[in-house]
């Protein structure tokens, strides 16, 4: 990376209305901005759809970032007031249970202005996590989440039912959260 | 440690949390279990966030970036767009606010002249048939009709904000219409288009569906431009197109599509995946599947520089008997 890939300085471009150089920082940025917002928005199009719009928003105000705050946290938080916008906006109907969980989505993000810097170390632990896993589990993990194939077609490709696959996934994802919170708790203290 | 201890609930949050819907005694399960055990949400929402981390976090996207200029290209055109809009509808009814007031003065001069008196005159040969100061537009051609049946799916622009989200401006259109206008969709190929999107399913796909909107588009020289109506499913992660019949300009215009014409666009391998580096191993053509959610609804127009296109009354029927 040379000088001019420089975080402080294509910053310092963007800042002068450089798109090109706004463009390195979103490359740079855009993982853990759609990491994020899928936390709470669960439709791949619309995580990219939201995602591009808080770019589009930090874009537009670069002349009010100041620097007090690492670039990274300040993107998540225009990150946070989209999608804290778009579940207020979300008028469907939903049913009970839906809306129980809707809620406590929604109270989740309004509550996490504070604690985006855990938010962002755990995307990254998330990351190695997954590395950590064993064959059998990152395979599925892999063919789901990677190559969007359905639990039906793993699961016929492996010989398993659907349920088992199911249920393996469940298991995957908790063994991933206790390693994410392990590690961000380590990284921490 | 499973997340309820139950193992029952466990699989129906797991096919929740995959297929993003349920029957409703299932969702009524799941609401019962968290009102009898508040702090099952907090494990839910665990879960639930590792899910949505899982999806994102995976494989770099690097054509994002790319995509973020083309999008800031496009707001920038979007604000050059909307003036061009309202350009284009003032001229067009000031054009009929003309005819309207030269047609009215005609009347009046007509009802206010004095009744000529007869005078003998040599007969005349006959005068000849006066034409027409001002061309209509050609007619639309007639809709394909089809038998109507049951209505699966109707949009009313005025409660679009129960969608998820919408691609697209909602403003007056010809004629006093509140409608969705076009956005610019690929500024490479000189189309737009609108999107209206609903995660959960507009409505689940079946191959007795026929869709019917209006459309009012504006004017082009040349080859008429293509019209291409498309759904998208979640599920299958892919988007299947059918070709609108040729648009008709600067008319509202009704247009009826048979669902069951809808097809993959791309050559794919076995994988699902498209792979135009190596000869493709299934053919193009595979229909969507029967029962799966569609979870958006395009119009797009290709071929057409810089006009207006606005849709109307989208509606879904089952095709009628």
């Amino acid at each position: 990376m040379n000088d001019d890939d420089q975080e402080p300085h294509l910053i310092t471009r963007s800042r002068g209305g450089d798109r090109q150089a706004f463009a390195r920082l979103v490359t740079l940025h855009q993982g853990r901005v759609r990491a994020y917002i899928g936390c709470y928005l669960k439709w791949s199009d619309l995580v990219d759809d939201v995602a591009q719009e808080a770019f589009l928003a930090a874009f537009r105000s670069m002349g009010d970032y100041d620097g007090a705050a690492p670039f990274k946290l300040w993107l998540l938080g225009i990150a946070r007031h989209r999608v804290l916008r778009h579940l207020r906006s979300d008028g469907r109907k939903r049913s009970f249970f839906e809306e129980l969980l809707f809620e406590g989505r929604l109270e989740r993000v309004a509550a996490e202005a504070e604690r985006l810097t855990d938010r962002d170390r755990q995307v990254e632990q998330l990351r190695r996590c997954v590395e950590r896993l064993p064959p059998g589990s990152a395979g599925v993990v892999r063919a789901h989440y990677v190559d969007g194939k359905s639990l039906a077609e793993i699961a016929r490709d492996g010989g398993k039912k659907e349920s088992a696959v199911r249920m393996m996934l469940m298991r995957v994802r908790q063994a991933l959260r206790q390693c994410v919170e392990q590690r961000t708790a380590e990284g921490s203290a | 440690m499973t997340l309820t201890g139950d193992a029952e609930l466990d699989e129906i949050w797991g096919r929740y949390l995959t297929d993003g819907q349920l029957p409703e005694a299932d969702l009524a399960r799941l609401a019962d279990a968290l009102q009898k055990q508040p702090e099952l949400l907090a494990r839910l929402l665990d879960d639930d966030e590792i899910d949505g981390l899982l999806r994102t976090v995976n494989g770099d996207h690097p054509p994002f970036a790319q995509k973020f200029l083309e999008r800031l290209a496009l707001e920038d055109d979007e604000r050059r767009f909307v003036p061009l809009v309202e350009k284009r509808l003032v001229a067009r009814w000031r054009w009929v606010w003309f005819v309207g007031m030269a047609a009215a003065a005609i009347a009046v001069f007509a009802l206010l002249r004095p009744e000529p008196q007869p005078v003998a005159q040599a007969p005349k040969a006959q005068a000849p048939v006066p034409t027409a100061v001002f061309t209509q537009p050609p007619a639309p051609p007639l809709p394909l009709v089809l038998p109507l049946g049951e209505l699966v799916y109707t949009l009313d622009f005025a409660t679009l904000g129960q969608l998820s989200s919408v691609e697209g401006r909602l403003a007056d259109g010809p004629l006093g219409r509140r409608a969705l206008a076009g956005v610019p969709y690929n500024p490479d190929q000189n189309s737009f288009g609108v999107r209206i999107m609903h995660p959960p399913g507009l409505f689940p796909y079946d191959r007795d569906l026929v869709l019917s909107f209006e459309y009012w588009l504006g004017d082009w020289s040349g080859d008429p431009p293509q019209m291409i109506v498309a759904i998208h499913s979640k599920k299958r992660n892919r988007e299947y197109e059918v070709p609108a019949p040729t648009p008709v300009a600067v008319h509202w215009t009704s247009v009826t599509i048979d669902l069951n014409a809808l097809h993959d666009p791309f050559p794919r391998q076995p994988t699902g995946r498209v792979d135009f580096a190596s000869k493709p191993l299934l053919p193009p053509g595979a229909k969507p599947d029967a029962g799966m959610a569609v979870d958006w609804l395009k119009v797009r127009v290709e071929g057409l520089r810089a006009d207006v296109l606005f849709i109307d009354n989208v509606r879904v029927h089952r095709r009628g008997r």
